[in-house]
């Protein structure tokens, strides 16, 4: 666990700023709900105005009621803001931690102590998933504090859902830098890779269902099967879950197999 | 057993070169220097014993047991890198610290030792020191759980000439208490001050193996010597190991090969003023030997 450990220590700066600043803008949102519950008409109009492609692209679908609680933080929160947030996280340390090490010359000393591929590899995936439930477990305080506060009342396995399908998209794409860093050692192709792949997954979520043709297909979006089925109204759906978690150990597993075959600094 | 061996060892990057079927034996308890210019394939080599490239083909054993996927093994393994690149936002102490967890084990007292040896501030962040202060960072990391073989790529590059002296004596005593020390070079004079065996390396092919002493005998030196009387050339024509043999005013200049002796035996029968005898480089080294090879 030294890795993993050091490797927390020498980030946590960066860890703790970057999961408050997520808690204080996710309870911004929070604080939002009772005068948007009070202008509720007003703002119906107003969104009628507006073009749906638009809409869609900024996560606000037909089928989410934006404004009962659920909605009004599905659309302002889950739909886009966390879900990005956390991948951008995700992506950002799964390319550094491996990949990044490696281009800088710092893993070869690593690797040349008792440590074998696997657990290096391993213990690096340690920290990704350690950083994500640090910054999903302060997001998810700082919403049901923010709940309490207005006097909205959420089920608190839905709140949980909610924050429990950002984290996983996080940890996919997240994931999937790492087992790309792992792959071939270049960041660059880590981190673009992935945060190419995530925003076409969040497009193909938000925007298929404006044709009727491509519709059935949101639900092959990873964003859909994380957050687009609003956990935060329905709760975790086991089964999407399942399929996320299946994708991302699958990733990560080719990664480390590569990873435990290859030259290292090469 | 021996403490390092490889057998037909050769890596490939892509199609560039690295290193070319290399037999390569060190014998415990020896200093075995490993000598070529940059780009032979000496870190190469190196990073096939530590397990961080894999051989094209070859295998490669260190202290009897085969290097790949044996990450206990590195446990026994100190390592000097040829670039060294730390996490520049700790601190020595951190960094030592670290390094000692992972290998389990943290003798604290040597360490402080070896800091002291190497006149090294240890409160210091990393990225604050000189190139010659992490070139001690780096040597302390690779001593300091005293390890059966050391594993040194161009050590004391960086390294003001106190403390490569300093650097020479730990390798010796280290060397007294058992342990094995393989170092790579490009610089001849280092490696005859403290190698037992050189092997040279030269595009990724091992060309000579041979005690110290036999390579310092068949080298060559380029000598002047000035004089302070005028010179009768036929007198130096008669003194054996000299070679290309040029008078300018009152200079001599000459290549010796192997022992200086006779040269400076006869140069004692006059008043010299002034003598250079410049060390030869690799590339002559290497010339001699395929000179002497193909003279064979």
């Amino acid at each position: 666990m030294h890795i993993l450990v050091q490797n927390l220590r020498m980030g946590r700066g960066n860890l703790l700023g970057f999961g408050l600043g997520l808690a204080a803008l996710s309870l911004i949102s929070v604080m939002f709900l009772p005068s948007m519950q009070q202008s509720s008409q007003e703002l119906q109009r107003l969104l009628e105005s507006m073009p749906k492609g638009m809409l869609a692209a900024f996560g606000v679908s037909d089928q989410i009621d934006l404004f009962t609680p659920e909605g009004f933080l599905q659309g302002r929160l889950f739909a886009l803001m966390v879900p990005l947030l956390l991948i951008i996280q995700g992506v950002g340390i799964g390319s550094a931690t491996i990949a990044g090490e490696e281009e800088r010359g710092q893993l070869e000393l690593i690797a040349a102590h008792p440590v074998g591929r696997t657990r290096l590899f391993l213990e690096k995936l340690g920290v990704l998933v350690v950083a994500l439930l640090f910054s999903s477990l302060l997001l998810f305080v700082s919403i049901w504090l923010g709940l309490k506060a207005v006097d909205v009342s959420l089920p608190l396995d839905h709140q949980l859902a909610a924050v429990g399908g950002s984290f996983l998209l996080g940890l996919l794409f997240g994931g999937l830098a790492l087992a790309l860093g792992a792959w071939n050692g270049r960041r660059a192709m880590a981190l673009g890779l992935a945060s190419l792949l995530a925003v076409a997954a969040y497009l193909w979520n938000a925007l298929t269902p404006l044709s009727k043709d491509l519709a059935e297909s949101q639900k092959f979006s990873p964003f859909y099967l994380a957050a687009g089925y609003e956990p935060l109204r329905n709760g975790f759906d086991w089964g999407y879950t399942a399929i996320l978690l299946s994708v991302t150990l699958l990733l990560l597993a080719l990664g480390l197999l590569r990873f435990r075959q290859r030259d290292i600094g090469v | 057993m021996s403490a390092i061996r490889t057998e037909k060892l050769s890596k490939y990057y892509g199609k560039r070169r690295g290193v070319v079927e290399l037999d390569l034996e060190v014998h415990p308890g020896e200093v075995f220097g490993f000598l070529g210019p940059n780009g032979a394939g000496k870190t190469t080599t190196i990073r096939v014993l530590l397990d961080l490239i894999r051989p094209s083909s070859g295998q490669a054993w260190v202290l009897g047991q085969p290097v790949r996927g044996n990450a206990r093994l590195r446990q026994r393994i100190g390592y000097l890198p040829g670039e060294l690149s730390f996490y520049d936002g700790l601190t020595g102490w951190e960094l030592f610290r670290y390094f000692g967890r992972l290998r389990d084990r943290l003798d604290t007292a040597y360490l402080k030792q070896l800091l002291e040896r190497f006149d090294l501030d240890p409160s210091r962040k990393l990225r604050t020191l000189s190139k010659g202060n992490k070139q001690k960072v780096g040597l302390v990391q690779a001593f300091m759980h005293r390890p059966e073989l050391l594993i040194l790529d161009e050590p004391t590059a960086g390294l003001d000439p106190l403390l490569q002296i300093e650097f020479q004596k730990m390798v010796r005593e280290v060397q007294w208490q058992g342990a094995t020390v393989f170092l790579s070079s490009h610089v001849m004079g280092e490696v005859q001050a403290l190698c037992d065996r050189v092997g040279i390396i030269r595009e990724g092919r091992l060309v000579a193996v041979s005690a110290i002493g036999e390579l310092a005998e068949r080298s060559l030196r380029r000598v002047r010597i000035r004089f302070d009387e005028a010179i009768n050339p036929k007198e130096w024509a008669q003194v054996p190991g000299l070679k290309d043999l040029r008078f300018e005013g009152d200079w001599l200049e000459a290549t010796v090969q192997g022992s200086l002796d006779p040269l400076i035996k006869a140069a004692a029968q006059h008043r010299v003023r002034d003598f250079i005898s410049q060390e030869p480089s690799l590339e002559e080294i290497f010339l001699t030997y395929y000179d002497s090879r193909s003279a064979a």
